[in-house]
Formats: C-alpha cells, structure tokens, sequence
C-alpha cells in the first residue's frame, strides 16, 4: 500500500467530516445564492447609501455576512482543533493564513459558491506540487502564480471559463448571421 | 389640500463644519404635486435632497412625512414609510439583469413582503417605464434613457408615496428628455408625489406644479414657474452676475469660501 493510502485510511473518519463540512458550506452558499439576503449583500457591496434608500439594513447585513462567515471558518475551526490536538494563535492568526482566506476567493472566483471551492482547491494543489519539487523557495513560485492570476485574471479562475463561453457564444451567433446572408 | 401636507419641512439646516450648506430651509410638498427644487450651483439641492432620503442627518430642523416627524430615521426606516429616490446614475452591478436590480427594490422596500410579491411589484413597476422587453438584459446593455427608466423603475419598486429625483435629465438628448417628462408625469399620473431638483430650466417649466428656488442653502422664493422667474431675487441670483462670484453678498461677517 502506498503512503497515501495508509494516512487516508488512518483519517478516513476525519476525510469524512471534512467531506460533509465542505458540503454543509456549500450548500449554505447555495441557499444564501438564491435568497433576497444575496440580493442584499451585493446592494451594500456596490453602494452601501444606496441599498439604504432602497429599503436594506446595511448595518444588519454586514453583521449576518459576517456571523455566517465565522459560522462556517468556526465548525472547521472546531473539528481541525480536535485532529491537530492543539490551537496555536500564531498560526490559526497568521499572515499567511489571513493572505490565504482572501486570495483564495479571489483565485477562484468572487461572489459564487464555485469560486472559493475551485480556488482552495487548486491553490492548495500547487502548493503541495511546488513544495515537492522546489523544496527551497518553493514561496516564491506560489507568490509569482498569485500576483500573474490577479493582474491577469482579476474575475478569478471562474471569470476566466465564462469569458471562454461567452466568446465561443458570440463567435456561433456570428457564424449563424453569415451563414444567413450567404 | 385641506389635510397635513405629505411633505413638510421646517427650519431645515446642515452645516458641514462652519459652512451652512443648508440654512433654516422650509417648504411644503402636497399630495398629487410634481415638486421642483432649482437654483445655483452650491445652492444646496442636492444636500437637500439627501436630508430628505436620510443620507445627511441636518443639524437643525423638521421633516414630516404624512405628518410624522423623520428627519432622526435612517434611509431604510425613510423608505419604508414611502419615501421613495431615484438617482442620477444607476447604481447597481451591472451584471445584474434589470429584473433583479428593480426586484432588490420591491424586496425591501417593504418589510416583510412575500417574494412572489415582490416579483409581481417589480414587475409591475418595469412594466410602468416602458422596460418590459428588457427585463432579462443585463443593466450595462442599455442606453442613458434606458438606465434612467431603470432607475426610476427601481425606486418605484419600493411603492413610494413620493419620489424625489435627482437631475433625471441629465445627459440626455432633447428628444430623450421629452420622453423623460412624459413618464415623470406618467408616475405622477399613477398616485405617486414627485420632487425633483433639476437645472434644466424647460424642464421645469414643463413639469413642476410648483418651484421652490434655494440659493446659498436658503430658501429664496417659491410659487409656480412664471410667479418665480418673473421674481427680481431669483433673477438676480441667475443673472446677477455672469462670473462665478455669489449673486447675492455674503452675510457681514461671514468669509467667502
């Protein structure tokens, strides 16, 4: 059996509940997607005096987005304390954790449940891969990566996909207009 | 008119430091009426407008809407009891359809209302500008007259009892400006109070019951269109002067900023 298999194995309890917290997550993101309450972040998001003139509580959502977002960080935070066996402030408060939480939205995608869960999960991917391969260093090369996605794709890996899909649209809509006039 | 004024404001004053962008301002708005706010640049519209939405709290003064005071209520409670505004650019993301902007406007612009309602209320309110064909298009596929519709469609969402509005003229052709004046009257027409600050002097003329002229934050004369431009102060502070120095001078004592 290879290594990997014997510590999947050894965590396939805690595999499990990372599992279904992943999936809790993304089904409150889906809820949240489709209620009036998403309606009400993205009008305090664009334009916070706005969304008052229109009847939202501003002060209200910024406290619910933020109560919800801890909810979810919190039930991880609850079953990783218990598989490390110990809380450090330094790490839990890290830079690097707190760079981590806001580039993998970003990475991914902003303001749709695929984004984070794309970005997390390739980010991570590349750093494992780097961290095998350039042992030294191996930051840089993730930091690189970063900076290039954002100047380059500043709606994230998700923006990047519909940007395919809204030109390849457009390209058939062409087609079929001179495929009309011929 | 024999019942309370639907607007009534009285001593209305805010100061931003020691500049009084607003001084001892009041007016009445009745129901039914298409209300303009005009005068100078800096005579203090636009602060006005923003007391009135809640957007400013004033430093002095009453509002009253339908008789009970709002001037301590913010934006939200202000909307809520119908005070509806639509502003001068639309607002929102755009890639939000123009169904989902005027539908954040039915949702909370009532309490509580169930979304099945509020759809219909969104509805009902693109049907009434004249954007039903585009209610699935994104809001950065239409045009300045377009948005302004929009706009107007998003605050009457909210089922206002007045709506103010802010220089909706603005930016638009002379064509785009008569279809304008045709749907204010139009939501006028509906049951809706409008108040409206404008600098586009045919437009007022065309639209509002009555006029309301404000110049260095102070009241300055107030009637129908031809009772104040025939008025010698409101013509002074037009015309007085054809630089940019105040019309009238500044109080003793007080220095120009």
């Amino acid at each position: 059996m290879e290594r990997w298999e014997i510590a999947f194995l050894r965590n396939e309890g805690y595999f499990l509940l990372y599992a279904g917290l992943l999936l809790t997550t993304v089904l409150i993101s889906m809820v949240l997607r489709k209620s009036r309450t998403n309606q009400a972040f993205t009008a305090v998001r664009t334009n916070q005096e706005v969304a008052a003139v229109m009847g939202v509580r501003p002060a209200r959502m910024k406290l619910l987005a933020f109560m919800l977002s801890s909810l979810m960080v919190g039930m991880l935070g609850a079953v990783h304390a218990h598989r490390i066996g110990s809380v450090i402030p330094e790490g839990s408060f890290s830079v690097a954790t707190t760079v981590f939480a806001l580039v993998t939205p970003i990475f991914g995608g902003l303001y749709i449940t695929l984004g984070p869960v794309l970005g997390a999960g390739l980010l991570t991917g590349l750093e494992e891969v780097l961290k095998r391969n350039v042992s030294d260093g191996y930051l840089i090369g993730y930091g690189l990566v970063l900076v290039a996605s954002i100047l380059f794709m500043p709606r994230g890996v998700v923006g990047v996909a519909r940007g395919f899909a809204r030109r390849r649209r457009s390209a058939r809509q062409a087609e079929h207009r001179e495929g009309g006039r011929s | 008119m024999s019942t309370v004024p639907l607007v009534q404001v009285e001593g209305l004053g805010k100061n931003f430091g020691g500049l009084a962008a607003v001084a001892d301002l009041g007016f009445e708005v009745h129901q039914g009426e298409i209300f303009a706010i005009i005068g100078p640049n800096g005579a203090g519209k636009t602060t006005t407008l923003n007391l009135l939405s809640g957007l400013l709290r004033p430093s002095t003064g009453t509002i009253r809407l339908a008789g009970r005071e709002i001037q301590a209520l913010p934006s939200f409670e202000r909307t809520h009891l119908g005070l509806g505004r639509a502003f001068q650019v639309v607002q929102l993301f755009p890639e939000m359809t123009v169904r989902e902007i005027v539908l954040v406007g039915a949702l909370f612009g009532t309490p509580g209302i169930a979304r099945r309602d509020a759809e219909r209320r969104a509805d009902r309110a693109i049907q009434q500008v004249g954007l039903s064909d585009w209610t699935e298009h994104p809001a950065e596929d239409l045009t300045l007259m377009q948005e302004k519709r929009l706009e107007i469609a998003r605050a009457l969402a909210t089922e206002p009892t007045v709506l103010m509005l802010d220089e909706v003229m603005a930016g638009l052709r002379p064509a785009e400006a008569r279809e304008a004046i045709a749907l204010v009257r139009s939501v006028r027409d509906a049951g809706v109070t409008v108040v409206f600050i404008e600098h586009v002097m045919p437009v007022v003329r065309d639209l509002a019951d009555r006029v309301l002229v404000m110049d260095h934050g102070r009241f300055l004369a107030q009637g129908d269109y031809a009772t104040v431009t025939h008025d010698p102060a409101v013509i002074q502070a037009y015309l007085g002067d054809p630089t940019d120095t105040p019309a009238t001078p500044p109080p003793a004592g007080g220095d120009a900023r």
